[in-house]
């Protein structure tokens, strides 16, 4: 407590912090650059070196400057150095600097407490289940380090061959008290008060979620079908509607600069409900996952949403912020629709919009068709067909140049839905038929135990929209002319030649099962916000807990818990004896039944005299118990320490002590 | 400033056990065995506790702000289990028994070594024991840190300063553990009512002993019929194989032989002796002396303005000299 200058680590204490910053710098591995994560390693590494060497610690200027290197080089990296990204590398940095330096408990304690800090910023970035179970083990490791930091360093065991039998204890405890802990943390998961508006935010798209994003050029939609994690889940109230309808629109783009596909800015809201439907409806909630962009998904097409979602023009829904955490909503959609009968004038101008100098010949194509063929129709089955006849189905096409639709129509002829959709808008138009790219999803896994549809990322799909007079405008999909099996089986099962080893088909399978799981994680503590946590109580009649009470409660449950944790503790360790004394007192009581009962100040060698004395026992027998008497205070009083072979000798010998009761 | 901080400190320290009758009862020395038990035992987080209760506040408001409850639980998680050590930390005080202390010897201004011995229903793990006290403060009493590993009794060592000779009560010594987290510091007092005799300062490089040069062997003495030197009257009480008869026979008494001196002296440990000296020192020469006849295994006879001892030889015979030593009154410097 006083001024003591602070014990220096052991090296096997070093290990287990060591080993607990880097669980803690390793569950930031995924999301920061490669090159970050070996930088973090290498100087751990050096740190665990320089401590197995006995070195001394790092000089305070070399110190700073590996600070001010690491901070510049963040600088250059990141330029926004206020993201969560470049937050949590700077961490991991700062962390493993801190081992460079640690010698002292003082210093091991510190960087055990920033490790905490830095494993609880990890779950910002991922909030799976599997990586939640990955950063609680993190959490055995720190306590176990903790556990080692206050160890004696003379009594620990020598390294010894197992490594369980060295490093276990620390371990079992950690997981022991995560375990007992539990309780008392599920408690203050319930009842601590969410916050209803953060105090503060990062800057929108600083954190590189992947998701669709409200462009499209060459290759954008690329990275996503390369990417596993789910975008959202539906749960049907009725049956799930055909896969062919399973078209989920997002952001629709409009607008093409020759290189890029945008929304259209000017997009007004629609205007109220027309009588879109033109058969039946489908309900359904779908639960988002954080995607930090602002729009929702909805199968083509939505007509009905809950209430803070806006409908734009296009019929695409948007919220006013991004969602940055897992968002539920319902929605009712129309399965056969008839969207905007009329096309005022300005609509029809922006769907025929093409950059004049930008795909000569897809444009002379477009031309041509429009003067061979008189009907709407006839052109969109003319550009079905030509896809049909030549084009191919490939998640690697070659690279495109600057007239990417010509290049793709008429050289390459080789790309993914994305290209398909972009070429097939570019010859609508250039035909004069109003069209536009739709982005979203399509298809998804139905998962049966857990009754509710999956939707990947991978699932990513771009389609287009052509305006028919008849008909208003009318969905094409131009990939299932290429590829009927993109939409009957989905992205994956087309690909299934061009897959890595970790996306076989039957690891898919187990993991689509595996979901179930996700989503039940999902379900119960992702998506545990203030409107669950204020309905808590529904099922005993209490609609609404405020914050006050849940505080109220929070302290409440506490308090029992801990009160029944206070009183195990205080009864487990009363009225427990020594194994010597417990065979004593037994050796009493079997002489008090023959003899007399031992007076309450009676010391055992007068007792032992006393018995001899009384001659109820026999001269042989009274021997023998003032021996065992003797044993009992040699083991008890003798100056050396009695061992615990002869404490168990002395044990048995009672035990084997019979007298014929007296008749 | 600091060090005002730190009589600042001890002051309202020695107020709350003034105050606090739990704390002024155990001030007062007790008789083994010591069991420390929940009314004994006391809980204050420790200066790492709060600091890391500080960082869970923070991670707390980080995972609320984010909305992210994966984080928040892992935040509740490793918060209830900081909490909870509380109870393993008591656990290890709870039930630990002070059965028996054993002190070697020591003298005026070395170290004394205590083996205090405990008994234990459970392994405990992460002990810290030190003296309590003025002499706590200072970095030579530094914290021993042990293990009770086995059910059972065990023995500790541990170091005391011995400042002066005579009683020395063993004083306060407060135990306490932050097992397992060091989170908590759980402690407690053992204060048992033993006190130790530490025997004078060994004067180093004392001069030789008074009286004793040459052939300082004691010879055995033989059983040789011839090699007496003299005869005496015969005093009652004397062994009828002393009697010489042959000489006896032309006395009209009994003669005995008596047998030849040792050929030293006998060594005189004489206080008087050393008026040059002023008191302390003579205590630590002679208790030097008293040592280095010992060694030699020379009988001395040892003289004190109160006392006299001896003459004779042999550990009774030194512990007892020492002890009068010890015990001498004090003399100011």
């Amino acid at each position: 407590m006083s001024g003591n200058p602070s014990p220096q680590l052991t090296r096997r204490q070093f290990d287990f912090v060591g080993a607990a910053v880097f669980a803690a710098t390793l569950a930031h591995a995924p999301h920061l650059p490669f090159v970050v994560t070996l930088v973090v390693d290498a100087i751990l590494a050096l740190a665990m070196w320089r401590k197995h060497r006995n070195l001394p610690a790092l000089a305070g200027p070399v110190k700073l400057a590996l600070i001010a290197i690491f901070v510049l080089s963040l600088l250059i990296e990141y330029r926004n150095p206020f993201g969560r990204e470049p937050g949590s590398a700077l961490a991991c940095a700062m962390l493993a600097l801190k081992l460079l330096e640690t010698r002292a408990r003082r210093d091991a304690l510190a960087a055990i407490c920033f490790a905490s800090f830095t494993l609880m910023s990890a779950l910002l970035f991922d909030t799976s289940l599997v990586f939640t179970l990955t950063a609680f083990l993190g959490a055995i490791l720190l306590l176990a380090a903790l556990r080692e930091i206050e160890l004696p360093a003379i009594t620990l065991p020598m390294q010894t061959n197992s490594l369980m039998a060295t490093y276990g204890p620390s371990l079992r405890l950690g997981a022991m008290s995560l375990a007992l802990a539990a309780p008392l943390a599920l408690c203050g998961f319930l009842f601590i008060p969410r916050m209803q508006s953060p105090l503060w935010r990062t800057p929108d798209g600083a954190d590189g979620r992947s998701g669709l994003s409200d462009t499209m050029s060459p290759g954008s939609v690329q990275r996503l079908l390369l990417d596993d994690s789910a975008a959202f889940r539906v749960g049907f109230d009725g049956a799930l509607p055909p896969r062919s309808q399973l078209y989920w629109r997002g952001p629709v783009l409009t607008d093409f600069d020759g290189a890029t596909w945008r929304r259209h800015e000017s997009n007004l809201p629609a205007n109220a409900l027309d009588s879109f439907a033109t058969g039946d409806t489908v309900d359904y909630e779908i639960t988002l996952e954080a995607s930090d962009k602002p729009w929702l998904f909805a199968l083509d097409l939505p007509i009905q949403t809950s209430a803070d979602t806006r409908r734009d023009r296009d019929m695409s829904l948007t919220r006013r912020q991004s969602t940055t955490a897992p968002l539920r909503y319902r929605v009712r959609s129309a399965l056969r629709y008839r969207l905007d009968a009329n096309l005022s004038p300005q609509q029809r101008e922006t769907a025929l919009a093409l950059p004049s100098d930008f795909n000569p010949r897809s444009q002379r194509l477009g031309t041509q068709w429009r003067h061979d063929l008189h009907d709407d129709d006839a052109i969109v089955q003319a550009a079905l067909d030509l896809f049909h006849a030549s084009f191919y189905y490939t998640l690697s096409p070659p690279p495109l140049g600057r007239d990417s639709v010509d290049d793709f129509l008429f050289d390459t002829k080789r790309g993914f839905c994305e290209h398909y959709a972009a070429a097939f808008v570019v010859l609508m138009r250039a035909a004069g038929i109003p069209a536009r790219v739709v982005t979203g999803y399509q298809g998804g896994y139905f998962n049966r135990v857990g009754n509710y549809l999956l939707v990947r990322q991978s699932d990513a799909h771009a389609w287009a929209e052509v305006w028919l007079a008849a008909r208003g405008w009318t969905r094409v999909d131009p990939t299932a002319a290429v590829s009927p099996a993109r939409v009957q089986l989905g992205a994956q099962a087309v690909a299934s030649g061009e897959r890595a080893w970790y996306r076989a088909d039957w690891l898919l399978a187990l993991r689509n099962q595996a979901d179930l799981i996700d989503r039940g994680w999902n379900n119960l503590v992702v998506q545990f916000n203030t409107q669950r946590q204020q309905a808590l109580l529904g099922p005993l009649g209490i609609e609404r807990i405020d914050a006050t009470t849940l505080i109220w409660l929070l302290i409440g449950t506490g308090c029992v818990l801990l009160a029944g944790a206070t009183l195990w503790t205080m009864r487990a360790a009363r009225q427990r004896a020594l194994p010597i004394d417990i065979a004593y007192d037994a050796l009493c009581r079997k002489l008090a039944r023959i003899v007399a009962p031992r007076g309450v100040n009676e010391g055992p060698c007068d007792y032992a005299a006393r018995v001899q004395a009384s001659g109820a026992l026999g001269a042989a027998r009274a021997i023998e118990v003032r021996a065992l008497f003797e044993r009992y205070v040699s083991l008890r009083y003798a100056r050396a320490l009695a061992s615990p072979a002869e404490i168990q000798s002395f044990v048995r010998s009672v035990q084997r002590l019979r007298f014929a009761t007296r008749n | 400033m600091r060090a005002a901080l730190v009589t600042a400190w001890t002051h309202l320290q020695r107020l709350a056990e003034q105050r606090l009758p739990a704390l002024t009862r155990l001030k007062r020395a007790e008789s083994l065995p010591i069991l420390l038990h929940r009314r004994r035992i006391y809980v204050v987080p420790s200066r790492f506790g709060l600091i890391y209760s500080a960082m869970l506040l923070v991670m707390l408001i980080g995972a609320l702000n984010y909305a992210n409850n994966p984080a928040l639980l892992l935040t509740c998680l490793l918060g209830a289990a900081a909490f909870q050590s509380v109870f393993a930390g008591f656990r290890t005080l709870d039930g630990l028994q002070l059965q028996s202390l054993q002190v070697g010897p020591g003298y005026a201004g070395g170290e004394l070594r205590m083996a205090l011995r405990f008994a234990t229903l459970s392994p405990k793990r992460g002990l810290r024991l030190r003296m309590d006290g003025p002499s706590a403060a200072n970095a030579a009493n530094a914290p021993l840190a042990f293990d009770l590993g086995v059910v059972g009794e065990s023995a500790i060592e541990i170091v005391l300063p011995a400042p002066r000779r005579g009683w020395l009560a063993i004083g306060r010594l407060r135990i306490w553990t932050a097992y397992p987290y060091g989170l908590f510091h759980v402690w407690s007092w053992l204060h048992p009512d033993q006190r130790v005799l530490i025997y004078p300062r060994i004067e180093p490089n004392a001069p030789p002993l008074p009286h004793a040069h040459g052939n300082t062997q004691a010879r055995a003495l033989r059983r040789d019929d011839d090699d007496f030197g003299a005869l005496r009257e015969y005093r009652s009480g004397d062994p009828r194989r002393r009697i010489a008869w042959k000489a006896s026979a032309r006395r009209d008494h009994w003669l005995v032989k008596e047998f030849e001196a040792p050929r030293n002296p006998e060594i005189v440990l004489d206080w008087h002796c050393l008026d040059g000296l002023d008191p302390e020192a003579r205590i630590s020469r002679l208790s030097a002396w008293v040592e280095r006849a010992e060694g030699m295994q020379l009988p001395y006879r040892l003289t004190l303005p109160h006392t006299r001892l001896g003459p004779a030889l042999g550990s009774p015979h030194r512990h007892a000299c020492l002890r009068e030593l010890a015990l001498m009154p004090g003399y100011a410097p």
